[in-house]
C-alpha cells in the first residue's frame, strides 16, 4: 500500500470516527427527546380521562366537552381504568399484556409510571377520588415521532457515508499534492548517477520538513561531488608524480640498451636511474605516510612534548642540513606556567609536521627569513611561521590541502604537494587548527593553533 | 576583522586607510566611513539637519572614483558604507560601535591632525573605549602591506586570538629579550616591522607617545 493511500485512510478514518459518534449522540438524543414529549402528552390525557371518569359531576361534563373538542385522537389510543385493590395486578395482566410486572410496582409506589415499547407508549397514573384510588393508564403510537426518527436515521447514514466517501477523495487529493513534491525528489535522486552529481534536486523556498529534505540531499550531493572531485584530482596527480619518475627510468634504460656503450656512459645512466628511483621512494613513503595518518592515527605513542623544545631541535637541525638558511625562533617565554607550551602528541609526527611547513617556507622564499615564533593566551598556544616568498595565488588556496596539488606558480621549486596535506592531517589530529594567509610574491603566514595541556598546567 | 571603521574628511590619505582595512579585513570585510561634525544648538538648524553640508562633497567623490578603480584593479570583495554622526558623545560612541559590530577603528593622519574639536574629541573618546584603534602615519610612509607588527608591552600582557589571526605576523616584546639594549629604531629595522601594537593606556592617548610616533609606522592600540 503507498503511503498517499495510507494517509487517505487514516484521514478518513478519523474523520468517519468522529462523524459516527456526533450521529449516534444526535440520534439517541433526538429519541429521547421525542420519547420524553410523548410522555409528557400520555400522562396529561391519562389525567384527562380519569377527570372524565372519576370527577365531579360539573367539572367532568367540563373536562369532557374540551377533550372532545381540542385534543386530536393520537393513534391506537386507549385508556384503561383499574379499582386500587389487591387483584390490580392480575386486571392489568389481563388487560395489557404488554406491560411488564415493574411498571405495575412502579405505579403502586411512585403513584405515577411510564414504559413504552418501540414507539407504543404507556403512562400510569394513581388517581383519588371520592369513589377511592384507581389506577388509570393511557396508551397510543406516536407515529409522528417514529416517522421523524427514522427519516433522522437514514439522514444520519447517507451523510455518514457520502461524508466518508469524500474524506477519502480529499485525502487521497490531498496526500497526492503533499507527497508530490517527495516523488519528485525520489525520481530526481534515481536520475543522478556519478556522471552527473552537478545535478540538484528542486527543493522549495519553505522552512517546511520537504525543503529540509531537499536541502539535505543537496547538501550531501555537494559532499558526495566534493570526494569524487578530490578522488579524481589525487589519482590523476598521483598517476603523474608516480610515472615521471617511471617514464625517466624507462627511458633511460631504452636509450643505453639500444648500442654498446662505455663503462662511464653506463655509470652515468645508472646514476640518473638511480636518482629517478630514489624520487619515487620518496613519493611512495610519503604517500604511506599520509595513509598511515589517515587511518591509524589513533595508534601512535602519544606522550607531552615541549614545543619551544621542539621549534628549537628544528632549527638546529635545518641549521645542520641547511647552514645558510634564515630561520629565526622566537618563544614569549612564560615564567608563571612551565607547561605553557605542552603538548600530549607524537613527537616525531609532529617533527615532521612543523619540518615540513618551515621547509616550504624556505623553499618558496628562495631561502629569505623564515621567522617562527610560538606565543600563549591562557587556554591556548600559537605557533606563526611567516616567510617573504612567492605566496599562493587566491585561487590555489582552497586547494592546498589536497594531496600532489601544487600551486600554480611553484614550476621552479621541486616537490610533490604532500607536505602541506600531511603537516594540515598531523595538526588537526592533535586537536590543533591550521589557517593560511598569503598574498601572492609577498609571502604567506601560517597560523597555528593548540589547545594548552590542561593536566599539566593544573598541577 | 570584519567591520572596520575609518574615521575621515576625505582627505587624500583615507585612500590610504581604505586599502590597509581592506588588507586587514583580508579583502573581504565591510568598510564603514565615519564623518563626523559638530551639532548645532539652534533649534530650528536641528529641524533641518543634512550631512551633505558638512562634507566636502568634490572630495568624497574624487576617493569613491579612485577606491572604484582599486577595487576592479584587485578585484577585491570588500564593501564600502557612509555614517556621518551629528555630535559625539561616550554613549553615542559605544551605541556606534555596538551597533556597526566594529572590530577596529582606523584614524588617517588628516584625522589625527585636525584642529576640529569634534575630531579631537572623537579620537580621544575611541581611544577610551574597548575597540582597538589604528593610527596610521604619513601617506609616503605607509606601506600597504603589513607582513610584521611589534607588540610593545612592558608588563608581559599576552597576544589575544583575534591579533594572531591576523594576516601578518605579531612579535610580542618579551620574545625579543636579546634586541632590549638596542633603540626602538634599529629594532624596527632588523624585524622588518611594519606596525606598531601596544596596548591602550589610560591616562596617555597613543599619539602623544613620541617614541612610536617617531618611527613613522602605523600605530594599532588595543
Amino acid at each position: 500500500m503507498t503511503i498517499r493511500t495510507k494517509i487517505a485512510l487514516v484521514f478518513t478514518l478519523m474523520t468517519a470516527t468522529v462523524l459516527l459518534l456526533l450521529s449516534i449522540f444526535v440520534y439517541l438524543l433526538s429519541l429521547q427527546h421525542a420519547h420524553g414529549n410523548f410522555f409528557t402528552r400520555l400522562k396529561v390525557r391519562a389525567s384527562l380521562a380519569a377527570e372524565t371518569r372519576f370527577g365531579v359531576d360539573e367539572i367532568h361534563s367540563v373536562v369532557k366537552g374540551i377533550r372532545e373538542r381540542h385534543l386530536q385522537r393520537l393513534p391506537q389510543e386507549h385508556e384503561y381504568f383499574f379499582p386500587n385493590d389487591s387483584l390490580l395486578s392480575q386486571h392489568i395482566q389481563d388487560s395489557i399484556p404488554e406491560i411488564p410486572p415493574s411498571f405495575i410496582q412502579e405505579v403502586k409506589q411512585n403513584d405515577f409510571a411510564e414504559y413504552n415499547r418501540g414507539f407504543l407508549h404507556f403512562s400510569g397514573i394513581v388517581y383519588t377520588s371520592q369513589k377511592g384510588k384507581n389506577v388509570v393508564i393511557a396508551s397510543a403510537y406516536d407515529e409522528n415521532a417514529e416517522n421523524h426518527i427514522t427519516f433522522l436515521r437514514n439522514l444520519l447514514m447517507v451523510g455518514f457515508l457520502s461524508s466518508c466517501l469524500l474524506v477519502f477523495a480529499l485525502g487521497r487529493i490531498f496526500s497526492t499534492r503533499i507527497m508530490h513534491p517527495i516523488s519528485a525528489v525520489i525520481s530526481k535522486v534515481h536520475d543522478i548517477t556519478t556522471t552527473n552529481l552537478s545535478e540538484r534536486v528542486q527543493g522549495g523556498e519553505g522552512n517546511d520538513e520537504l525543503s529540509e529534505i531537499a536541502n539535505t540531499f543537496n547538501s550531501m550531493l555537494d559532499r558526495l561531488e566534493t570526494t569524487f572531485e578530490l578522488q579524481r584530482n589525487f589519482i590523476s596527480n598521483a598517476s603523474h608524480e608516480l610515472r615521471t619518475p617511471l617514464t625517466s627510468i624507462l627511458g633511460e634504460a631504452e636509450i643505453i640498451l639500444q648500442t654498446k656503450r662505455t663503462t662511464e656512459d653506463y655509470i652515468k645512466s645508472i646514476i640518473t636511474m638511480q636518482q629517478e628511483a630514489h624520487k619515487l621512494e620518496e613519493v611512495t613513503s610519503s604517500l604511506l605516510r599520509l595513509s598511515q595518518i589517515s587511518y591509524e592515527g589513533k595508534k601512535q605513542k602519544i606522550e607531552p612534548l615541549q614545543m619551544d623544545e621542539l621549534l628549537m631541535s628544528i632549527k638546529i637541525d635545518f641549521d645542520k642540513r641547511m647552514p645558510d638558511n634564515h630561520v629565526k625562533v622566537m618563544v614569549q617565554q612564560s615564567e608563571e606556567n612551565p607547561n605553557v607550551y605542552t603538548l600530549m602528541c607524537s613527537d616525531v609526527w609532529m617533527e615532521l609536521a612543523l619540518t615540513n611547513i618551515i621547509q616550504n617556507s624556505i623553499k618558496y622564499s628562495d631561502n629569505k627569513e623564515v621567522l617562527v615564533t610560538l606565543s600563549y593566551t591562557d587556554t591556548e598556544f600559537f605557533i606563526n611561521i611567516s616567510d617573504y616568498g612567492i605566496g599562493i595565488p587566491e585561487q590555489d588556496q582552497k586547494h592546498i590541502f589536497e594531496p600532489f596539488f601544487r600551486a600554480s606558480n611553484t614550476f621552479n621549486y621541486t616537490g610533490y604537494g604532500i607536505g602541506l596535506p600531511l603537516a594540515a592531517r598531523i595538526i588537526r589530529l592533535h586537536s590543533g587548527k591550521l589557517k593560511i594567509y598569503s598574498r601572492t610574491n609577498e609571502g604567506t603566514k601560517v597560523f597555528i593553533q593548540f589547545p594548552q595541556y590542561k593536566r599539566l598546567k593544573s598541577d | 576583522m570584519k567591520n572596520i571603521f575609518i574615521l575621515t574628511q576625505f582627505e587624500a590619505d583615507t585612500l590610504q586607510a581604505m586599502k590597509t582595512a581592506a588588507y586587514m579585513s583580508e579583502n573581504k570585510g565591510n568598510i564603514i566611513l565615519v564623518t563626523c561634525s559638530e551639532i548645532s544648538d539652534s533649534i530650528t538648524e536641528l529641524l533641518f539637519l543634512s550631512a551633505k553640508d558638512h562634507i566636502d562633497l568634490n572630495k568624497r567623490q574624487d576617493i569613491l572614483d579612485k577606491w572604484s578603480v582599486y577595487k576592479a584593479e584587485t578585484n577585491i570583495a570588500t564593501t564600502v558604507r557612509e555614517h556621518h554622526q551629528f555630535g559625539i558623545s561616550r554613549p553615542v560612541i559605544q551605541k556606534l560601535l555596538e551597533s556597526f559590530q566594529v572590530d577596529v577603528v582606523i584614524a588617517p593622519l588628516s584625522i589625527q591632525q585636525s584642529k576640529q574639536y569634534i575630531h579631537k574629541l572623537f579620537l580621544k573618546l575611541l581611544h577610551n573605549s574597548n575597540c582597538p584603534l589604528l593610527l596610521l602615519p604619513e601617506k609616503d610612509q605607509t606601506s600597504e602591506i603589513i607582513q610584521r607588527a611589534l607588540f610593545l608591552d612592558a608588563n608581559g600582557k599576552s597576544l589575544a586570538p583575534s591579533l594572531q589571526q591576523l594576516p601578518f605576523h605579531v612579535i610580542h616584546q618579551s620574545m625579543i629579550k636579546e634586541y632590549e639594549n638596542q633603540s626602538l629604531n634599529v629594532l624596527v629595522d632588523q624585524l622588518r616591522v611594519d606596525l606598531i601594537v601596544q596596548p591602550k593606556r589610560s591616562n596617555e592617548v597613543a599619539e602623544k607617545n613620541a617614541d612610536v610616533t617617531s618611527l613613522g609606522l602605523p600605530v594599532l592600540t588595543i
